[in-house]
């Protein structure tokens, strides 16, 4: 064991960091898992080899080391004496034999994908790094997963090209049942709760129902601290564009006045103003944002219950320039080529906006019936309250005798004009899930399951995408994995039914129609796993799943503001069903990273909105292109890389590169909103110490993406933007603060140089440039 | 391994689990009932119809043509949209009328029109230079309003129709409105088949 204890000066709290490195290369290791024995504390080393612990009570406290490929490293450190900062350099050796098994129990590994899947954590120190205003620009530094954008404050993560309805977003054990099926729907989640995030690519219906199809995002919030006494942490996030602020604080126990029960309650708010392109201010883009949530845990890793209820609660400003009346409007502003009126910057947020709040309240209890046999299970409840305010017709005319009462009684109205939404939607939903993880034998572990779902969704309001409509599901489970020495297989099957009940009103008769419409099917998924040598794995998965119509494909009957088209629903669509398959690959070794994958996806019935150029709909208020939702048979493949090179000991390169194809086979042509080729490289430095600053490190990385060419020439508006480069630097680093509370500071300039680009998968980029340079200060203090 | 009773006992376990899980949801789609239709009460004044009449300078020679779509946005397409005949080599002096014909009683936007004239503008196109057409009226700031207008057709009756597009805008304020240029959010947008003959 090579390990030597560099010993600091006493502070007032206790701080154990460290860098894990190979003891040949002396390059970082990052994902070694860093525990304290015999308690549940752990830590991951980051991309630079670095781990914390705050506030350890035990007089010493014994770390142990693991990694994949070497030895596993016991320290012992002595923490009596008032010791109270203890600096560790922990190097291992790597080991010639093979590892004894394929550690599954890692940390690392994701428990909302099955072990041989395409899966990728974001522990805390990544989300910390990369927050944004956005809980989806977090994820963007996965290979593979971009955002889909209606403004800077409205983004919706994509994976491998799919999105929206096709994805599940689970958040605290439940997933999250929002409206997810417009362009305009960013996810309902704030961007300061999660402490882990995975993202699984590829199909996940077997273990999440058939919207899973496309993949998986799981948010979790860290487990309540079992140390005693009272903790927290506190988080500023200052934004040079938009002027936003975000604060964010918790507080949380163990013990709640002694009793066993732990509790954290956690608050967090946002306000940024108009955010600004390179030359111009993009009006009405600010937001709001209001959170809180109550977390409670009680009993212990055999019988134990959890329990969170959350807020989430926001204003969105549409950016002004983006809402248009109809199709000339659209390409009159095209031509244009930037708004056309900017007023100066403002915190105001008019209409068109976006009123909404989601209420959640999970239970979710574990019981460990048996040493091979733990049943949990997941009670729900959320309410998704959506309202969307439209910029048109706020010409108000009042009634009256005179003058006075005529102009004051038009005021009136236009209050309430103002105020009362165009669409309200609140959709109520309830899910129990109940699993049973089991052994089979030594070598077979597995879950058997039940989830069912019910929900209401309420519409008002004179615009109609989606109608009145109440829904169940109901889906039975089971999944095994057969773990050998060195080869996983993973096999799982589901069945799922699904009733919708929908009243749709005929625009022209204005009256309204029950349908019902139930589809059941099942969802089938394999793969393997194989390590053939120390650190190498290769996996290859195959799944079939389908997913039943949503609502807005069966029933939408309405102009898309912002997109200027009308859509129209069938109500006759069939469930789609897609079988893919995906390999992947990864190696790490002496600190050098490699993952890569490559995926073909075959969507049989695949639903989308195609035009129907030979029946316009005229309006009043112009012609409009129609939209008709329709099947196809879509194939979508694609692959990524990533990969860090340790060049030295203090300095790492990185990089990424993905790119995703989509095609309409039966018109034989590109399917539309696929992701345009993208890369990134970077340089990452980092110090030990810089003056006061500990773990200090720089980053500079280079965003490439390529012009989508692959697209229907004369389909869309406007052709697609140029490629672009983005250029974003971050420093940061620990430093303590009076008191001896740990504080890390990072200071990060996205587009460093100012550049005016569009992206492809912007809705605004008909209107108007990308955000322009944005200088992000970041603090946290944990106590 | 696991014995054969133990095998039992477990699998007895997960249809008591599922039977449980089962009648919970079930529970859930009893009270399934969908509310009665929400009231669309809202002040959004929308326009159905609207009406051109045109005078031949010098006579009373009157072409009155209408556009409409009861139903309003969606539904079904425009009700009515009649043709507009017109004499080559003539004068016409042309007002418009907007309503909206789905309320009871019916609503005349022209009056609002004309009372926020500032920060209203009609415009007009004529396809395949069938005519000219000049705006007549102005607002309180001496810019165009366009709910008068006069169209001067060709000299010669063309063999191809054409047509006549108006359009009406609603600026965020008075600022905006400079005469020539269109709000960025279309109101009204209609178009009437033209024939000179």
């Amino acid at each position: 064991m090579i390990a030597t204890l560099l010993l600091l000066s006493a502070l007032a709290d206790t701080h154990i960091h460290g860098i894990v490195r190979d003891s040949a290369t002396r390059a970082p290791l990052h994902g070694a898992v860093v525990r304290i024995d015999g308690t549940l504390k752990g830590a991951i080393a980051d991309r630079y080899g670095v781990f914390h612990f705050y506030d350890l009570h035990q007089d010493t406290v014994r770390l142990v080391v693991s990694y994949v490929g070497y030895q596993t490293e016991r320290v012992l450190v002595p923490l009596n004496e008032g010791r109270r900062e203890v600096r560790l350099d922990i190097a291992m050796r790597s080991t010639s034999v093979r590892g004894q098994e394929i550690q599954v129990t890692d940390e690392r590994i994701a428990h909302s994908a099955l072990p041989t899947q395409q899966a990728r954590v974001l522990t805390s120190a990544e989300i910390d790094e990369h927050r944004g205003q956005t809980f989806a620009d977090a994820l963007t530094q996965v290979a593979g997963v971009t955002v889909l954008q209606t403004g800077p404050s409205l983004k919706k993560p994509m994976i491998n090209g799919l999105t929206g309805t096709r994805l599940v977003l689970r958040n605290n054990n439940l997933v999250q049942e929002g409206q997810q099926w417009g362009i305009e729907h960013a996810p309902e989640i704030d961007a300061f709760s999660p402490s882990r995030i995975t993202v699984v690519k590829g199909p996940a219906a077997v273990m999440f129902g058939p919207n899973a199809m496309g993949g998986v995002i799981d948010v979790e919030s860290r487990p309540i601290r079992k140390d005693p006494g009272l903790h927290g942490e506190a988080t500023i996030n200052l934004f040079s564009n938009g002027r936003q602020g975000a604060v964010g604080a918790f507080l949380e126990t163990a013990q709640v006045a002694g009793s066993p029960i732990a509790l954290r309650a956690q608050a967090s708010t946002r306000m940024g103003g108009d955010a600004e392109a390179p030359s111009y201010v993009l009006n009405n883009t600010g937001v709001r944002e209001l959170n809180a949530s109550l977390t409670m845990e009680v009993g212990d890793e055999r019988l134990g219950l959890s329990s969170v209820a959350s807020i989430f609660s926001t204003t969105l400003g549409i950016f002004r320039g983006a809402h248009i009346g109809n199709a000339t409007d659209m390409l009159r502003a095209i031509e244009r080529g930037h708004p056309s009126s900017t007023r100066p910057f403002s915190y105001e947020i008019g209409n068109p906006r976006q009123e909404i709040s989601h209420t959640m309240i999970s239970a979710k209890g574990h019981a460990q019936l048996s040493d091979d046999e733990r049943l949990v299970l997941t009670l729900g409840h959320q309410v998704n309250d959506r309202s969307e305010f439209d910029g048109h017709n706020v010409r108000i005319r009042g009634q009256g005798a005179d003058p006075a009462s005529r102009a004051a009684d038009s005021l009136d109205r236009l209050q309430r004009a103002l105020a009362t939404p165009a669409m309200n939607l609140v959709l109520n939903t309830s899910s129990l899930d109940a699993s049973l993880e089991h052994a089979l034998s030594e070598h077979v572990r597995g879950t058997v399951g039940i989830s069912s779902m019910w929900q209401l969704n309420e519409r008002s309001g004179s615009v109609i995408l989606i109608p009145d409509y109440r829904l169940w599901g109901i889906g039975a489970f089971a999944y095994e994995s057969i773990i050998l020495e060195d080869v996983t297989i993973s096999a799982g099957l589901r069945y799922d039914v699904r009733d919708l009940k929908s009243r749709i009103i005929n625009r022209a008769t204005r009256e309204a129609t029950l349908q019902d419409r139930t589809w059941q099917n099942f969802s089938a998924s394999v793969g393997a796993l194989w390590a053939p040598i120390e650190g190498l794995s290769l996996t290859w998965n195959a799944a079939s799943s389908w997913r039943p119509p949503q609502v807005n494909e069966l029933y939408s009957n309405d102009v898309h503001h912002g997109s200027a088209y009308y859509e129209i629903g069938d109500s006759t669509l069939a469930s789609e069903r897609t079988l893919g398959s995906d390999v992947g690959l990864r190696y790490e070794a002496h600190g050098l990273l490699i993952e890569s994958s490559a995926f073909i996806n075959r969507i049989g019935d695949y639903i989308m909105a195609i035009p129907d150029p030979a029946n316009p709909t005229v309006t009043v208020r112009g012609t409009f292109p129609t939209y008709r939702f329709t099947q196809m048979t879509a194939r979508l493949y694609g692959g990524d890389i990533s990969l860090t090179v340790p060049l030295h000991e203090r300095l790492n390169v990185y990089g990424q590169a993905s790119f995703v194809r989509g095609d309409n086979l039966d018109a034989n042509e590109p399917l539309l909103f696929i992701p345009a080729d993208r890369g990134r490289i970077g340089l990452h430095l980092h110090a030990d110490d810089v003056g006061p600053v500990h773990d200090a490190y720089v980053d500079l990385s280079v965003m490439g993406v390529r012009r989508q060419d692959r697209v229907v020439p004369g389909r869309d508006y406007a052709e697609p933007p140029a490629g672009y480069l983005r250029t974003d630097l971050s420093a940061g680093g620990v430093v303590t603060l009076p008191y001896g509370l740990p504080a890390r500071l990072t200071l990060a300039v996205t587009n460093l140089f100012d550049v005016a680009y569009r992206d492809y998968l912007s809705q605004y980029r008909y209107f108007a440039d990308d955000l322009g340079r944005n200088i992000i200060l970041r603090f946290t203090t944990t106590f | 391994m696991t014995s054969p009773t133990n095998a039992l006992r477990r699998l007895g376990r997960i249809s008591l689990m599922l039977v449980f899980a089962t009648s919970l949801s079930l529970f859930g789609t009893s009270c399934d009932h969908l509310h009665d239709p929400h009231d669309h009460d809202h002040d959004h004044e929308a326009v159905t119809t609207v009406t051109l009449t045109l005078v031949a300078q010098g006579t009373t020679d009157t072409t009155r043509v209408t556009w409409e779509d009861l139903d309003g946005i969606g539904g079904n397409n425009p009700n009515r949209i009649d043709t507009l005949f017109l004499r080559p080599a003539t004068i016409y002096l042309g007002s418009v009328n907007f309503e909206n014909r789905a309320t009871s009683p019916l609503e005349n936007v022209t009056e609002e029109v004309l009372e926020d004239a500032n920060e209203h503008q009609v415009f007009y196109a004529v396809s395949n230079s069938l005519g000219q057409v000049t705006v007549l009226d102005k607002d309180g700031r001496g810019l165009p309003l366009g709910l008068t207008f006069s169209i001067a057709t060709t000299t010669t009756a063309a063999a191809v129709p054409g047509s006549l597009t108006l359009s009406l805008y609603h600026y965020d304020s008075e600022s905006s409105k400079n005469g020539t240029d269109p709000a960025d959010e279309t109101d009204v947008e209609v178009t009437f088949p033209l024939i000179l003959r």
